[in-house]
């Protein structure tokens, strides 16, 4: 594995910063977050300037490229926003690969103009880790599909025109292959959008779904039927190198404000930084990001070389979003009282991060998920 | 002692005639000016202190100043003078830049201030966008210079003055330009370099209409209005004469307020001689507060208005 | 329509050093392309997209422009080509050096109907090298264009002086000199920075286009301006009474 970046993604890199800059200021951020919209202008910029489209098929207007780079993008965009609803590409790649060619071009076309074409909704309210529980039903009457349930957490279910709603057949032989996907439009009569107030995110609306005899078509199923999760298997891993790179952009931002402000603010008559307890901190949180990036460069890295990072990307989900919020958690410390306060973006990151590890799998299901999966290895 | 006896002075504008001429007066023995225009300003440019003026003529429907630059130079082959300084304008560089290439060599661009006393004629000039400043020497027999503005003081205006006058025949240009139409642009023809307190903001200030607030600062405070280059040149909310750095206008005023102002090098060069500096900026590690006097970690729009009414209250 | 357009690589001016002595050192900076020729790349794309016909980039300079990443920095932004004049002596160059070799480059590619340079280099922005190539090859030219067109043949300009905008009617061959913000410099995307790294670079050296004049002036220093001496005090935040404390100090300089 290579670990320095290749002129082509340094100048990558490079141009999504400028990108950056010119449009995501402080003051920008903080009026998408005041007035819990969407940063458009950024999206804008983004389809505009072909990174919106970034990892999808050239067939349908995107720009294939390699995870690592992909995941390095990411990256950058996140050492300046919180999530606010880019990227999906993996995703979508999943949806474009297993969907009708209707479906494709319906996502393709939304997603070109920088919409988030759909919404994932597997949660409910009895089934979060244990997504297995999930009670959402698709009926057959009268040539048509019935969907009933209720989701919840369903992140941008109000500002997504589909979603793909996750169904299971009680009467399912086989558990593990019961869950069906169903691309639903999301104003379909019976469909019901709330949004939860939360304490970050504050972009991306997160929604309970209320689905109430919701009528669609046999045609709306995506994929194969009963093959539900494991057809997303590999989505799922690629949300987890997304958590990853989300952690990474956040705590190195995080890092470099603590870092400056250990040397510029005066306590005692000399900068903060000359306390051996202030550097202690420092020197943790630059192993840690340090550590980040390798584990989640390494996971993109196998990926792109055809090696399952089912365990990796369990192992390195697990450490980024942990050791993300330490990093924001100890650069608040750091910057003390107005650590806390809302002029200072640590305060946000720190908010931001720390549901990285509810997201895509909690800390401990990623622990689930590893801990058997080292067992196997050596029984 | 100098060497320099003939010094020239082309420049389009009024103002800064007098003022290159007092520096031509200081830096060689006889000042020549190349004036184009109107034939009532001769009298003038002579009491501002040319000892020749060298009258080209008028522009009009089909000749523009830039006609002139054939003129010029074949001037400057048969008088060989030994400094031709230029004013700061973006039609003064390009006359100079293009008259020095004709006579194969370069122009000293925004001197600050110019040696004669050895025997060649140096200038110091701001590099790297004010990180360093350079001294530099001419090699050559004219030496071409665009003047910094504000560099030389002008002299006091004198009618009894006489000067030698000569029309000097138009030589038709080999290749021109040809001017359609001209318009006026907008923004006042502030000076900034004459203003005693200055208050400049820069991109700090999230919309036009903040501009107000400051605007009566200003007002209460006998200041004139500045900005950084993002201010004029990015969102077009002040005229260009207005901003202040390595690009703009370069002054020391004896009062300086910083609102909104990063402290970029560009930007201060501009203002890091004033008499004293004040910062207001959000940001405890902006560049602006390690050079200035007093500082305030604060937000404008909450420090601002509560300086408006304490000035108020205090008259 | 055949267009180059001059960039000049500088050292990010960020990674400067001053040394104990005031002298300066460049020895940890980072080169990068100049700032406002970026903006004369686009200038010189757009103008090539509308009006049709291909741009070419086009630098003389030092060691620098062999580094593969900024050749394909530049290549990014559109341009079919580059073409590099690389000597030693040409990283010290000054204006009119810079123009000749420029010039005599530009003649030498041939068929060249337009050349745009930026407002003025980012490291000595002295605002020259646009106004000297121009009458070097004796062609028109114009400094301080804010915008562009082409119609019959000719380009249309605007140019922005200080108090009135000219419209100009500028015939080709000619020389322009755009403004800082004539545009915004693009962003490359991913396509561009790939598709760079195949584009040719012509390498010429000072032989291959007839040499260089002698240097018309000479550097006699560099150094770092002296730092005026400041109190630095600081208030640390905007509550009532620090504002007032930063109030009394500018009272009394009222
Ligand atoms: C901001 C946000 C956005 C979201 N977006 C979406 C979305 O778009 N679509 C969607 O379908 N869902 C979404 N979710 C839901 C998310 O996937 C779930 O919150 C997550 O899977 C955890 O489920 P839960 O909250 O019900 O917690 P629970 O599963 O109830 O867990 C509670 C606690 O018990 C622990 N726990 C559970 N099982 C075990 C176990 N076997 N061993 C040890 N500990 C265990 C958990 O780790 C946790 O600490 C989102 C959630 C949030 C907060
Ligand atoms: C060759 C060259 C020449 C240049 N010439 C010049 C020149 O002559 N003049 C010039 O000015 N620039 C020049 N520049 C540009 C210069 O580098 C800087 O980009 C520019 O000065 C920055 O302007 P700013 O301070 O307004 O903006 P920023 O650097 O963006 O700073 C804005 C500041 O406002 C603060 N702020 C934001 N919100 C608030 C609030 N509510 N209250 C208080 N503070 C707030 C921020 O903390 C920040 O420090 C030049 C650049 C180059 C490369």
């Amino acid at each position: 594995m290579i670990i320095q970046k290749t002129e082509e993604q340094e100048l990558l890199l490079e141009n999504l910063q400028e990108l950056m800059s010119r449009v995501c200021t402080e003051d920008y951020i903080r009026t998408c977050e005041k007035n819990h919209e969407q940063p458009h202008k950024l999206i804008e910029a983004l389809v505009e300037n072909g990174f919106y489209m970034l990892g999808l098929p050239e067939e349908y207007g995107g720009t294939p490229l390699d995870h690592l780079t992909y995941f390095m993008c990411v990256e950058e965009v996140h050492k300046i926003m919180p999530p606010f609803g880019w990227p999906r590409a993996l995703s979508l790649n999943e949806m474009l690969r297993l969907g009708t060619e209707e479906q494709r071009k319906i996502v393709a076309d939304l997603v070109k103009q920088g919409n988030m074409a759909f919404s994932f909704a597997i949660t409910e309210p009895q089934a979060g880790s244990d997504d297995n529980a999930i009670t959402t039903t698709a009926t057959r009457k009268n040539g048509k599909v019935y969907i009933n349930g209720q989701k919840t957490f369903i992140t941008g279910a109000n500002i997504s025109p589909y979603m793909l709603v996750a169904t299971k057949d009680p009467n399912s032989p086989d558990p593990r292959k019961s869950v069906s996907f169903w691309f639903v439009p999301a104003d379909a009569p019976g469909v019901t959008i709330q949004t939860l107030p939360k304490i970050g995110w504050l972009m991306l609306p997160t929604c309970e779904v209320f689905l109430d005899n919701v009528e669609i078509e046999e045609k709306d199923i995506v994929g194969v039927e009963g093959e539900g999760f494991l057809q997303l298997m590999k989505c799922f891993e690629m949300e987890r190198l997304t958590n990853c790179a989300v952690a990474l952009g956040s705590a190195q931002a995080a890092f470099e404000d603590a870092a400056r402000y250990a040397n510029q603010r005066v306590q005692f008559g000399v900068p903060i930084g000359s306390f051996q307890l202030i550097q202690e901190k420092l020197t943790y949180m630059a192993i840690k990001i340090e550590n980040m990036r390798n584990a989640f460069y390494k996971c993109a890295w196998e990926k792109d070389q055809g090696i399952s990072i089912q365990l990796s990307s369990a192992l390195a989900k697990l450490y980024c979003v942990q050791s993300g919020f330490e990093v924001a958690d100890d650069a608040m410390q750091i910057m003390g009282g107005i650590g806390y306060t809302e002029d200072c973006r640590i305060s946000r990151i720190w908010r931001d991060v720390r549901v990285l590890r509810m997201t895509d799998g909690t800390d401990q299901v990623m622990i689930h998920i590893a801990g058997r999966a080292l067992l196997k290895k050596y029984r | 002692m100098s060497r320099v006896k003939d010094v020239w002075v082309f420049t389009e504008k009024q103002e800064s005639i007098a003022e290159l001429c007092a520096g031509a007066r200081q830096l060689g023995e006889r000042v020549t000016v190349l004036a184009v225009g109107s034939r009532d300003r001769i009298e003038r440019i002579i009491a501002f202190g040319a000892d020749r003026v060298f009258y080209l003529g008028d522009t009009g429907a089909d000749r523009t100043v830039e006609d002139y630059a054939f003129t010029l130079s074949k001037l400057i082959e048969e008088e060989a003078p030994d400094l031709f300084l230029f004013g700061a304008t973006k039609r003064c560089r390009h006359m100079a830049g293009r008259l020095a290439a004709r006579q194969r060599t370069s122009v000293l661009s925004d001197i600050m201030e110019f040696l004669t006393d050895k025997d060649e004629i140096q200038g110091t000039q701001m590099v790297y966008g004010g990180a360093a400043v350079r001294t530099l020497a001419s090699k050559s027999a004219t030496v071409f210079s665009v003047v910094g503005s504000g560099v030389f003081t002008s002299l006091p205006e004198d009618a009894d003055r006489e000067g030698d006058v000569r029309a000097v025949d138009f030589v038709e240009p080999a290749y021109r330009v040809r001017c359609m139409e001209k318009r006026e642009r907008g923004g006042t023809s502030v000076d900034l370099t004459a203003a005693k307190r200055v208050i400049a903001v820069g991109r700090g200030i999230a919309k036009e209409e903040d501009l107000k607030m400051i605007e009566e600062l200003a007002r209460l405070i006998g200041a004139e209005i500045g900005c950084t280059r993002p201010i004029s040149e990015g969102v077009n909310w002040m005229g260009r004469e207005r901003y202040i750095g390595v690009s703009g206008v370069m002054f020391k005023p004896e009062l300086y307020i910083a609102i909104g102002i990063s402290g970029q090098i560009q930007h201060m060069v501009g203002c890091n001689q004033s008499g004293v500096i004040f910062a207001i900026n959000t940001d405890t590690a902006a560049k602006i507060f390690s050079q200035s006097d007093y500082g305030i970690v604060g937000d404008l729009y909450t420090v601002v208005p509560v300086l408006l009414e304490k000035i108020r209250a205090a008259r | 329509m055949k267009i180059a357009v001059c960039y000049k690589l500088v050292p990010d001016e960020q990674d400067i050093v001053i040394n104990g002595d005031h002298t300066i050192s460049f020895d940890k900076a980072e080169w990068k392309i100049g700032q406002y020729d970026l903006v004369a790349v686009e200038a010189a794309m757009r103008l090539a997209e509308v009006a049709g016909g291909t741009v070419s980039a086009l630098s003389a300079g030092g060691k620098q422009l062999e580094n593969s990443k900024l050749k394909k920095n530049i290549l990014s932004r559109g341009p079919v080509d580059a073409y590099m004049i690389i000597d030693e002596t040409m990283s010290d160059a000054d204006s009119y050096q810079t123009a000749y070799v420029l010039a005599k480059a530009i003649e030498k590619i041939k068929d060249v109907d337009l050349v745009v340079c930026g407002e003025g280099s980012s490291d000595m922005y002295a605002q020259q090298v646009g106004s000297q190539i121009g009458e070097l090859l004796q062609w028109p030219s114009v400094n301080a264009i804010g915008t562009i067109t082409l119609a019959d043949g000719k380009l249309i300009a605007e140019r922005m002086l200080e108090t009135e905008v000219e419209v100009l009617e500028i015939p080709i061959p000619a020389v322009i000199s755009v403004t800082s913000d004539i545009f915004q410099a693009r962003i490359a995307n991913l396509k561009d920075i790939l598709e760079a790294g195949k584009k040719p670079v012509v390498r010429w050296d000072l032989d291959d286009i007839g040499g260089v004049p002698e240097m018309s002036t000479n550097v006699l220093s560099v150094l770092a301006p002296p730092q005026a001496d400041r109190r630095r005090v600081i208030i640390g935040g905007d509550s009532g009474d620090q504002i007032n404390e930063f109030y009394e100090h500018l009272r009394k300089e009222l």
